[in-house]
């Protein structure tokens, strides 16, 4: 019995340990509230902001956005200016889709403005332009650096201009990751070979959260709790 | 014709249980923390990784592989080009804020032009790439599974080759363990813990799910380690000779740093002739080629990267060309490196030293640098690893008598960190000397040196009272485990919501 329980203590120690640290770390991970981004066209300058200026009546547009019918929000960033800036409208276009959303005025510099549109009815690439419906200049991140590589390319009233508009949709809601598990396995299988489907994906990660530590548990077993017998 | 014969299935039963149950159980944990991280981790989303896919298309589609230096081509293939540009996995490289495409619409248009795709679309990433000059041999083992899945779409033949990593991930383990063995002697308790140090570190498992010669180069690293072993057991026979020039050549012909190879293999083969002494004209001889083994595997990857290499050479991040800087000046640098600065030091670079490279890079930064920890993670692993060393010291001097009568053993487990370290702090400080001014120092490049670690850490463990040192081990392996999970989860949380 004590030789038992001297090779037990150690896989046991181990399993608790590793339980408790997981559930520890999983639960807030799998419960916490986040941005429910649906797609990140051009996403925030990494280091230095080229701001885009729009003048009053001024529209600038993105083209080759993806927009997916869980989208409902539209981010456009305010660059670094005093005082505060104008209202703005936002437009996505798709094929068979036209929704708009307005940004009020009086907001500061380095700020995300949200747009609520209405959900596209289907997935499609089309576009998102931003139009100065005030009478102040506004002033939008935009970004020229090399690592931001995007297919989208930005104008302002038709003409073509270096920078690329940052741009961010969203759902509109924080979700945590127990709400979308599904979801979150739908877009890792996007980038998969077709066999990893979502429900193949969902299964071989319990595998890994119950393999991986079952495989340290034994080892610590046969390699740690042996010798203490 | 000659038809190769199945080996027996019981002789293949027999082979699977020579393999020690503990090792069984932490190669089930490495391949499957190897599938999640290969999961997990978007595509091109690790360190350089559309650019090491850049170069494995390019070898395997034109049998050359791509330039460093300008030419006519691109930089990756039109069809990668197109499949980064449809699922926009070039802007989110180290931008927190970016997620990939997962938009069907996005899949469609990809494998819209896929359907349709120029003749040349696989083949003209031609350069400048800017691993080009890099040693072809792990680019060419990848050719392998790019090959095997060559008439699949690119995601997939990207996850395939990710998988193909696996294999390297086991092997370091395995050599880990039978390191272990040769230290301490079949004592499954010491080569359990000396392994698991090394299967379970975040940083280790992360990089065997991304396409990258690193993990190539920690596994030719502990071949090297185990081998370097060995000889010194069974002293200079001829094949081990051979085996640690060979191996040592295959450090040169993965990647530049591997170069640091060259002053480890002369190290050890000091020691071991010197402990074979009366030396013979044979001995001489197989050392000859030993070292002929390893200036064979030199010169070929000087020959590929001068032919590949435009303007630079194989040294790549290891063969700064900027200012040489001084010798005060790099003994200032070091210390700045592990130690607060004195007051009569001026600062050698950006405040970037141990704790950014060992205890945040080894612990964990994932994909392009952009994934980490919360703060207090690490400050727990650097007061965990400082506690560690603190002990390894205190039990080196305590069994100082058994540690000299091993001399040539850790001579010989120091030989490795010493040489790697010792190029990549020069070449580091010659990259301080000059434009941009930046260390290019990361945690991933010591992995090579892993294993001198987990023998350390079964050393310290081994020697406390067998409860507490059991305690240890178990505590070690636990912390592993859960960083190695936790990772996955801020990966996923950080690329997919």
């Amino acid at each position: 019995m004590i030789v038992r329980l001297r090779r037990l203590w150690p896989p046991a120690l181990a399993a608790v340990l590793i339980v408790i640290a997981l559930l520890a770390w999983g639960i807030p991970w799998l419960t916490k509230s986040r941005p429910d981004m649906t797609a990140t066209p051009t996403p925030p300058p990494f280091a230095n902001i080229t701001p885009i200026l729009l003048e009053p009546g001024a529209r600038a547009c993105e083209d080759q956005v993806a927009l997916s019918t869980d989208t409902r929000t539209v981010i456009v960033l305010s660059a670094r200016f005093e005082g505060t800036g104008p209202p703005l409208r936002v437009e996505a276009r798709a094929p068979g889709y036209r929704g708009q959303g307005e940004i009020l005025g009086g907001y500061h510099g380095l700020e995300g403005l949200p747009a609520t549109i209405p959900a596209p009815p289907r997935n499609a690439i089309g576009s998102v332009c931003v139009e100065n419906i005030g009478r102040r200049d506004a002033l939008l991140q935009g970004t020229i650096e090399g690592r931001i590589q995007s297919r989208s390319v930005t104008s302002v009233d038709d003409t073509v201009i270096p920078q690329k508009m940052s741009l961010l949709l969203s759902t509109g809601q924080n979700r945590s990751i127990a709400d979308r598990l599904g979801q979150t396995f739908e877009r890792i299988a996007a980038f998969k070979p077709p066999v990893l489907a979502p429900a193949v994906l969902a299964i071989l990660a319990l595998l890994v959260l119950v393999g991986v530590p079952a495989g340290v548990i034994y080892a610590v077993a046969r390699g740690i709790g042996d010798e203490e017998a | 014709m000659a038809v190769a014969v199945p080996s027996h299935p019981a002789r293949a039963r027999l082979r699977l249980s020579a393999i020690p149950r503990p090792l069984r159980g932490l190669l089930i944990a490495a391949t499957l923390l190897s599938l999640g991280w290969t999961l997990a981790t978007a595509p091109l989303q690790g360190p350089d990784e559309h650019n090491h896919l850049g170069y494995v298309q390019n070898l395997a589609e034109t049998g050359s592989g791509p330039s460093f230096g300008p030419t006519t081509g691109g930089s990756w293939s039109t069809e990668q080009v197109e499949w980064q540009n449809w699922q926009n996995l070039l802007a989110l490289i180290g931008v927190a804020d970016g997620r990939p495409g997962w938009n069907p619409a996005e899949e469609a248009a990809f494998e819209r032009f896929t359907r349709d795709m120029p003749a040349d679309a696989r083949s003209d990433g031609e350069g400048p790439n800017p691993v080009g000059q890099n040693p072809p041999f792990y680019y060419a083992y990848q050719t392998i599974p790019y090959w095997v899945s060559r008439w699949t779409e690119l995601p997939t033949r990207l996850t395939v080759m990710r998988l193909a990593n696996v294999p390297l991930y086991l092997l370091i383990v395995t050599f880990a363990w039978l390191a272990a063995g040769e230290v301490f002697g079949r004592r499954r308790r010491a080569q359990t813990i000396a392994a698991g140090s090394v299967a379970l570190v975040p940083q280790l498992a992360f990089m065997s799910g991304v396409v990258n010669p690193d993990i190539m180069l920690a596994s030719v690293w502990a071949a090297f380690a185990y081998l370097a072993l060995v000889a010194v057991r069974v002293g200079p026979r001829p094949w081990v000779l051979l085996a640690l020039g060979g191996v040592a050549g295959l450090s040169a012909l993965t990647h530049g740093r591997g170069l640091a190879a060259v002053p480890a293999l002369l190290l050890v083969l000091a020691i071991v002739l010197w402990r074979a002494r009366p030396w013979t004209r044979r001995m001489a001889m197989w050392t000859m080629g030993g070292v002929a083994a390893l200036a064979a595997g030199i010169g070929i990857a000087i020959a590929y990267s001068s032919a590949h290499g435009g303007g630079a050479s194989i040294t790549g991040e290891v063969g700064s060309t900027t200012g040489a800087g001084s010798i005060k000046g790099f003994l200032s640098y070091l210390w700045q490196f592990y130690l607060p600065p004195l007051r009569t030091m001026s600062p050698q670079g950006p405040p970037y030293g141990y704790r950014q490279v060992y205890v945040e890079g080894l612990g964990g930064t994932f994909a392009s640098l952009e994934v980490q920890y919360p703060l207090w993670v690490y400050d727990a692993l650097q007061l965990a690893a400082g506690l560690g060393l603190i002990a390894l010291v205190l039990v080196v001097a305590r069994r100082w008598e058994a540690v000299r009568a091993r001399a040539a053993q850790v001579l010989v487990v120091a030989a490795l960190p010493f040489s790697m370290l010792a190029v990549l702090h020069v070449s580091a400080y010659r990259d301080l000397q000059g434009p941009p001014f930046d260390p290019l120092l990361v945690g991933r490049y010591l992995l090579p040196l892993l294993v001198s670690m987990g023998l350390a850490i079964a050393f310290v463990c081994t020697s406390l009272p067998r409860r507490w040192g059991s305690l240890l081990g178990v505590l070690v392996l636990c912390t592993f485990t859960v960083l190695s999970l936790s990772g996955l989860g801020l990966t996923i949380a950080r690329f997919y919501t």
